[in-house]
């Protein structure tokens, strides 16, 4: 298995498309810090709140990039007619699924690492840079998890990779319409519903009750419960989809 | 004759201004008292909670009266998003009687660099009188923590050194495809 | 040894892909498995490998039972499917490398095994471009040398030689039959050439709609056929073509 998760970080974290991911979320996080201290709106915002917009950013790239890569993987292992001689080696379908979940880990942990010099300036003069680092690894990355491995499910599940990437960032933006929307259109219907479930939004919440309003560990476990719930979710979700994990028709 | 004239019409003077000032200093039905904080000067992120008193002068109770913090940004003349500040939430009381006095707590939240004058406003719903307190001067000091210079080194180091990643990665393959 | 008992699969559609198959492949054989296009000879394949699951019936390779995610099953078997895919970013030998560690070849082991196989199939100088840049008879003789990376006793070899010209067609087909006569290994083989068949096979079954229609030593086949086609000596291309063609087919 070791050298199916060398291979998924050799394709995907170190390949020529990885590190140019990388190289541009580099220059988009440059781009954000440096507008904090240019943009003259964004540089009356509190540190703390300062912080809390790049962390969003953070997360948001993370997942969109980790459902991109993860709903590519099987389906992407598929089309180019790879996916059958891996079934056919004596690892698991739960052992293949798993060490693309580990390319995806180690592809999030690197973009997680490179925003680690830019927390570093945005929190300079403070203590938060500790906190920001917990959040990131405590929450951030459950919810990334949880992301890739439903991508990965329906790379799994459908034969196309376009259609599961669509259908991942489709899940992701449903999740992701509270940040949009005002409190007003959160207090009630849809939206209300959308907010209270989403793992997103809980996330964020989270991110707020920590980080600013600095409320006790039980209501932050609290806040991110539906980030856990969502997790659990999507290993069930993977673990039945990696049994329907079918390659292409012969004849 | 004039010298009395002159007297006359300064007393009429007189009293009409006067009665126009007992008019002025006539008591609201509703007054709104900011009782804490007398004025805010702080860095962005400073909390705070505004108490106010909301008296009842009238010898009527009055129902269902909603309490809030109004702010205007005097530094740029606007008004402010008060979501942003996290106090879009109002106080609700359900019933102020005759003569009643209560008090309220509105939490608010400093964000942006500015001065501001914060205002609490009452209002019922059975009347469209609005009644607001006197402002308090917010000065909200810039946040000056955050180093632009690291900000600098880090905006153009840290793609730097991603890039060298890049090249390396690059070169590495192309040794292989011209193996 | 390879037996197939009343092998069936139908799909949720409906369709019987295979139909009540038994077959068996002996050791050292090599074994051509025939039919028209959708005859169901990549269905067979697959329920052999314990790729999918039979609807009915069972597979036994070296009297251990298929079944789906069977490592122990895995790991005697080598199979090169149809249209198979490579990793184009990787050189030959790390594809190699990597096949050779999945399937659990010896640490210390791997590196003189890739060479090995590297030189089974003639690819010891090419082995470390970029499967990208290797032509297609490159890439199937590769995907051989994965196929028999890890040692196995029988391998399965889906259309092998579909889409080389010819001198890519009779590289592959001596590759075969020196794994065969020299490595003892068991060659289960589907292809359209049945020319190329009745060279390297000494057995051939023949299927058609998911049945089969004629299994037996190539040699005695010809022998039953010379009456039934009234030929001296027919081709196994004229016994396929009265077996499968739709006037007469399954009539014998």
């Amino acid at each position: 298995m070791f050298s199916l998760i060398k291979k998924e970080i050799r394709e995907h974290v170190l390949s020529r498309k990885g590190v140019w991911i990388f190289f541009a979320i580099a220059i988009l996080f440059s781009g954000l810090t440096y507008s904090f201290i240019s943009v003259k709106e964004l540089s009356l915002l509190a540190q703390v709140e300062v912080n809390m917009t790049f962390m969003k950013a953070l997360i948001g790239i993370s997942i969109l990039v980790s459902i991109i890569l993860g709903s590519t993987m099987v389906s992407g292992e598929r089309e180019q007619g790879t996916l059958e001689s891996l079934l056919l080696t004596p690892l698991s379908k739960v052992k293949i699924i798993l060490s693309k979940v580990i390319g995806i880990l180690v592809f999030w942990l690197i973009i997680s690492i490179v925003s680690i010099p830019y927390f570093y300036a945005l929190t300079y003069g403070t203590n938060m840079l500790l906190t920001i680092l917990a959040y990131l690894y405590l929450i951030g990355l459950p919810l990334v998890i949880s992301f890739s491995l439903l991508s990965l499910a329906f790379s799994s599940w459908i034969s196309s990779s376009k259609n599961a990437t669509l259908l991942s960032i489709v899940l992701f933006l449903v999740t992701a319409i509270p940040m949009f929307l005002s409190t007003t259109m959160k207090k009630s219907g849809f939206a209300h519903l959308v907010d209270s479930l989403s793992p997103v939004s809980s996330s964020m919440l989270t991110l707020k009750d920590w980080l600013v309003n600095k409320l006790s560990a039980v209501t932050i476990i609290t806040d991110s419960l539906p980030v856990l719930c969502f997790l659990v979710i999507s290993i069930i979700c993977l673990f039945y989809s990696s049994k329907k994990m079918d390659f292409l028709g012969g004849e | 004759m004039l010298k009395k004239a002159a007297i006359m019409i300064a007393l009429l003077l007189g009293v009409v201004a006067t009665g126009q000032n007992a008019f002025a200093k006539e008591q609201p039905n509703i007054e709104v008292k900011v009782i804490s904080p007398d004025q805010v000067k702080d860095y962005p992120g400073k909390e705070a909670t505004v108490k106010a008193q909301v008296i009842n002068h009238t010898n009527q109770s009055i129902k269902d009266l909603v309490v809030y913090i109004t702010m205007a940004d005097m530094g740029k003349k606007w008004t402010v998003n008060l979501e942003d500040y996290s106090a879009d939430k109002p106080e609700q009381i359900k019933e102020l009687k005759a003569g009643e006095t209560k008090e309220i707590s509105l939490p608010i939240r400093f964000v942006y660099t500015s001065n501001y004058y914060l205002y609490v406003t009452a209002t019922s719903a059975h009347s469209l009188e609005i009644y607001s307190s006197n402002g308090i001067p917010i000065e909200i000091i810039g946040n000056t923590k955050i180093d632009p210079t690291i900000i600098q080194i880090v905006s153009i180091g840290t793609p730097l050194l991603v890039l060298a990643f890049v090249v390396m990665n690059f070169t590495k393959n192309r040794r292989k495809r011209i193996a | 040894m390879i037996k197939a008992t009343n092998l069936t699969k139908q799909y949720d559609n409906g369709f019987v892909a295979v139909d009540s198959l038994n077959i068996q492949v002996n050791k050292g054989d090599i074994y051509g498995f025939l039919g028209p296009n959708g005859a169901g000879k990549t269905t067979t394949i697959r329920m052999l490998n314990g790729l999918i699951e039979p609807s009915n019936g069972k597979v036994t390779i070296e009297g251990k039972e298929v079944k789906v995610e069977n490592a122990s099953v895995s790991k005697l078997i080598g199979v090169l499917p149809e249209s198979h895919g490579y990793y184009n970013w990787m050189t030959g030998r790390e594809y190699l490398k990597l096949f050779a560690e999945l399937y659990g070849v010896e640490k210390k082991r791997v590196k003189s095994r890739v060479d090995e196989v590297l030189e089974w199939v003639g690819m010891a100088e090419k082995a470390n471009i970029l499967i990208g840049q290797y032509s297609r008879g490159m890439r199937q003789r590769i995907g051989i040398a994965k196929t028999i990376v890890h040692e196995p006793s029988i391998i399965f070899l889906d259309e092998p030689t579909l889409g080389l010209d010819p001198q890519g067609q009779k590289d592959i087909q001596s590759i075969i039959t020196r794994l065969n006569k020299e490595r003892n290994v068991t060659v289960f083989i589907t292809s359209h050439l049945l020319k190329e068949i009745s060279e390297i096979c000494n057995r051939v079954a023949i299927v058609k709609q998911g049945k089969l229609l004629e299994e037996g030593y190539l040699d005695e086949l010809i022998k039953g056929y010379r009456l039934v086609l009234k030929n001296e000596n027919p081709t196994l291309e004229d016994i396929f073509f009265r077996l499968t063609s739709d006037e007469v087919g399954g009539e014998l």
